[in-house]
């Protein structure tokens, strides 16, 4: 056995390796690279099966054209201009290539270092703990390849795997403690951005989107409250006002955009602090949008680095998602949303399009002459869609310009967004200063963990109109379809509807006894792990040294992980190598001893020096039948002691001398019963 | 200077025993590139600020630092001790015969011999294993420190040692065939050089004794159960072969390895023969024992006993 064969166990453990993490990648780079992998895959498994002819005769053409392949997919990456992506495309193509001559331990170490750092890539793109666990269980078949290289001709796949195990088990406790003592730097440079697409609300309130929405199950944020909880019906989280209407889509003005810039790239927040006594506190942990929207209830500030806040008092994160962000947020409840006259005055919130919607137009300065008040107004408008045949459904038909128009007196069907623009839009007409804003109604509790999960089909939009005291919400949908707030958007719909295109969503299936706790148990978990290892920053490392450990100072804290990780590596250490030999001589010795055990309870009793054989004469005096199982043992083990069998052999005699030496014990027994 | 630390740190013995105070551990090449990649991956965590990389990196750490301590482990605990060590011609390769003795079993040893002999798993308790050296130069050769190492159970790190038996090997002289010299050359000014080629004179036969030539044995006798018989010769009148160094021609090794050849064939033969070297003679005699004398003798000649 030469040390620069590769073993087949060990190719089949790196293959495996680089199909499962290349599979995780096709998001990124596509099939195409995923393709080429199995292709060298295959190719170099079938020279383990292929004879000399077949296989000279292949490798006249297959590198060749291998390379060619290679080179072609990363040009072609590189033409498409996504820097970080072609740089993976070349990796797994360099792996593929790699793998193709993959005949020295050299290359298997190369294959299993690439495999590493693509690993970690691919992490930045999986964060969930699922993927987390087959990407850890990835590297570790890929690691498993170069370990395997050092068996030897007596043990087996499944001992040597359970030694590997062992070790590499007892990493991840080390890891851990690392992970929550190791000082965190800042970032030392910019990196590209990974692209990924933007996922929940997008900026324009255009119908169709927020129905897109409804159909997908993704976690949008989690929020869990330090205090009191708020009935389920006050749970509007505000993502973002819109105050713009063109006759079809309302969106943020070119004035709002204009200071969403300003804020980020300045740096500045343009509210300052509240004081108030009723105050709800609440961590928010949002998903990678890829978005810089941020959500919080009425009257949201947070101090949270890297939260800017708003004028209308919604929150916007300084950068985009592109990852977990978890914020701290303090919510006045009790507090009016104030207007902002530096940046928009209340005649901004005005603003129609002149031309379009006039049947609505007509309508609804008629219903403010004869309601002159505005509560007195919006409550007629809301009874109006409330009396009239107006239906609440996520797939609505298609409605034709003007939209408003056709939707108050044609199709009467639509969701959120369809009844917030037209409500919004009459208020407007009326001279009442309107606007809509976007964000997520209600959320789930789990128990498990005592948090709230909202998810992308919570998506929900509604109307705040000015009155004297301040902003004031005015959700339309209430006056259609009231079950949507008190309950969830799945009891409103039904099942058929709710998350129609999507077939495995384990939300579909609540009814199903037991699949709703099996649902919040993984959400607990994945939320634990979203707390504790995704958005474990180094403020929350303070806080939990000095909680746990009592650690003033880096110093001291650093002294600690040294010494509880010295600690469990000799701990373990010592039992791996103390439970090392588990080699066959061993079994051998275990299962004479057990012989011998039994023994003692005919009262022989071995003495020092004496052989199997001498005690087979003191065992024929006790009891005959004893004694003729106690010959097959001498025999058995001296086979495997002596002889020169095959390994396959020496199996079936362990196995011989198991069923001897259970035989021993059952005769023992009945010549002691008897 | 590093020998003399060497030597002052693992003194020369026959038995070794390894520890922290005679292994060395460093990673490999392999070991290197980990590291790199260990670093790479850091980055990419703290630059992206993605605790799963990060969590990842530390993960790799973990292992590193772990397959540090099994690598060490792994050899640590073992005791080797010398055996036996035979002669050998030179050019040969001269055969280390070491006992290596383990509390557990150990994964691979690779020992820097001539051969760059190799163990897969050293097993539990004593196993018997052979070294070799190539032995370069006739005479007494001391044996060099050997290293002998382990990249097991990860490839990541070396561990080694190296180690010196304290053992000296004696090598033969090479052979050189000279066919024509085989009759004997004669003593060297000395009377009575013609009774080389007289013949044996048969003495009778008796039985047969540890060391006598197998050629004397008296085949025809055989009895299967009965010591065998040997011819017997009067020593006195028995032929007595020489061979001196001073009537073979060439340089001195030249001649050495010609006698080498000369005493291993007369004793093939069966010839009682004598030897005669610069500073003294071996009386000629025959048998295994004074075959090996002989060479151990030529092989000892000093390189200034010139004519």
């Amino acid at each position: 056995m030469k040390k620069t064969v590769i073993a087949n166990t060990s190719l089949l453990s790196m293959a495996l390796a680089c199909l499962i993490l290349t599979g995780f990648m096709t998001s990124q780079v596509g099939w195409p690279a995923f393709g080429f992998l199995v292709a060298n895959v295959g190719v170099r498994f079938y020279q383990e099966v292929a004879s000399k002819e077949q296989w000279r005769r292949l490798t006249k053409w297959v590198p060749g054209l291998f390379f060619t392949l290679a080179v072609c997919l990363v040009a072609f990456s590189f033409l498409q201009g996504q820097l970080l992506n072609s740089l993976f495309t070349m990796l797994i193509c360099a792996q593929g290539l790699t793998f193709l001559n993959l005949h020295q331990q050299r290359s298997l170490f190369t294959l299993t270092w690439v495999q590493m750092f693509l690993t970690a890539a691919t992490m930045m793109y999986f964060l969930e703990l699922y993927y987390a666990v087959i990407l850890f269980l990835s590297s570790l078949l890929a690691l498993f390849a170069t370990f395997y290289q050092y068996r030897s001709a007596h043990s087996t796949v499944v001992e040597h795997a359970k030694q590997y195990l062992k070790l590499t088990v007892l990493a991840l406790p080390v890891a851990l403690i690392l992970f929550a003592i190791m000082p965190r730097l800042p970032p030392l440079w910019q990196m590209p951005k990974a692209q990924t697409k933007t996922t929940g609300l997008q900026e324009n309130l255009n119908p169709g989107d927020i129905a897109q929405l409804s159909l997908s199950s993704d976690l949008a944020f989690r929020v869990n409250f330090s205090s009191i909880v708020p009935p389920r019906e006050a749970l509007y989280w505000r993502g973002f006002t819109l105050d713009y209407f063109d006759g079809k889509i309302w969106q943020q003005s070119g004035a709002a955009k204009q200071l969403r810039k300003y804020v980020i790239s300045k740096n500045k927040d343009l509210r300052g602090p509240v004081q108030d006594d009723d105050v709800l506190i609440y961590q928010v942990i949002a998903e990678a949008s890829q978005q810089n929207w941020l959500f919080a209830l009425d009257l949201a500030v947070s101090d949270t680095k890297g939260v800017a806040l708003m004028p209308d008092y919604s929150l916007l994160a300084r950068k985009k998602l592109n990852k977990k962000f978890q914020y701290q947020v303090s919510s006045y409840y009790n507090l009016a949303l104030d207007d902002e006259p530096a940046y928009r005055p209340l005649q901004h919130y005005l603003q129609l399009p002149e031309a379009q919607n006039k049947k609505t137009r007509e309508w609804a300065l008629a219903m403010k002459q004869r309601f002159p008040s505005d509560t007195a107004f919006v409550e007629q408008v809301l009874n109006y869609f409330n009396q009239n045949s107006f239906f609440y459904t996520l797939e609505p038909k298609q409605i034709p310009a003007p939209v408003i128009d056709n939707f108050m007196f044609d199709s009467r069907q639509g969701f959120c967004g369809h009844y917030a623009s037209a409500f919004a839009y009459i208020m407007r007409v009326a001279g009442i200063p309107a606007r809509i804003v976007l964000g997520y109604l209600g959320g789930e509790h789990n128990s498990n963990g005592d948090y709230y999960s909202i998810y992308q089909f919570d998506a929900h939009a509604w109307v705040e109109i000015w009155q004297p005291q301040g902003w004031t919400r005015i959700d339309p949908t209430l006056a259609v379809a009231p079950e949507r707030v008190s309950f969830n958007l799945q009891q409103a719909v039904g099942r058929d509807e709710f998350l129609a295109e999507s077939l495995f969503s384990l939300h579909k299936f609540d009814q199903v006894p037991g699949v709703k706790s099996a649902r919040m148990l993984l959400a607990n978990i994945d939320y634990q792990w979203t707390r504790w290892i995704l958005n474990y920053d180094s403020a929350q490392q303070e806080r939990f040294l000095s909680h746990i450990l009592g650690a003033q100072n880096i110093l001291r804290s650093l002294l600690i992980a040294v010494s509880l990780i010295a600690l469990l590596l000799v701990s373990f250490l010592l039992i791996w190598f103390v439970s090392k030999p588990a080699n066959n001589q061993n079994k051998l010795q275990k299962a004479y001893k057990k012989a011998l055990n039994s023994l003692e309870k005919l009262g022989i009793y071995k003495k020092e020096g004496e052989t199997p054989a001498t005690l087979l004469y003191k065992i024929r005096i006790e009891n005959v039948e004893v004694a003729k199982q106690w010959k097959i043992l001498c025999t058995i083990m001296d086979r495997i002691q002596y002889a020169d069998v095959s390994e396959t052999e020496r199996q079936r005699l362990y196995v011989n001398l198991q069923s001897v030496v259970k035989n021993i014990k059952k005769q023992v027994r009945d010549v002691v019963r008897k | 200077m590093f020998e003399r630390w060497l030597n002052q740190r693992i003194p020369a013995s026959y038995r070794h025993s390894l520890n922290h105070k005679n292994l060395f551990i460093l990673p490999s090449k392999a070991g290197g590139a980990y590291l790199f990649c260990i670093m790479a991956v850091y980055l990419l965590a703290t630059n992206y600020q993605n605790n799963l990389i990060l969590l990842f990196a530390y993960w790799l750490i973990a292992i590193l630092i772990i397959a540090m301590i099994a690598s060490f482990l792994n050899l640590s605990g073992l005791k080797i001790q010398k055996q036996n060590c035979n002669p050998a011609f030179c050019g040969e390769s001269i055969a280390l015969e070491i006992r290596v003795d383990s509390p557990k079993a150990a994964y691979q040893l690779i020992f820097h011999d001539t051969e760059q002999s190799s163990i897969d798993m050293v097993p539990r308790g004593s196993s018997l294993h052979h070294l070799h050296f190539l032995a370069a130069k006739r005479g007494l050769f001391q044996l060099p420190r050997i290293k002998l190492m382990s990249t097991a159970p990860f490839g990541l790190f070396k561990v080694w040692t190296h180690i010196d038996f304290a053992t000296e090997a004696l090598v033969y002289a090479k052979p050189i065939a000279c066919p024509q010299y085989l009759a004997g050359t004669g003593k060297y000014l000395q009377a009575g050089d013609e009774k080389n080629t007289q013949a044996d004179e048969f003495q009778g036969i008796e039985s047969y004794r540890q060391g006598d030539a197998r050629s004397r044995i008296v085949w025809k006798k055989m009895v299967p159960g009965k010591s065998w018989m040997v011819k017997n010769f009067e020593s006195g009148q028995q032929t007595e072969i020489w061979y001196s160094i001073h009537h073979l021609s060439g340089a001195l090794e030249e001649r050495l390895g010609q006698l080498t050849w000369l005493v291993l064939q007369a004793h093939q033969q069966g010839y009682r023969f004598g030897i005669q070297l610069f500073s003294h003679d071996i009386s000629p005699d025959d048998g295994v024992q004074h075959k090996l004398n002989c060479l151990t003798k030529i092989a000892l000649t000093a390189n200034k006993e010139v004519l």
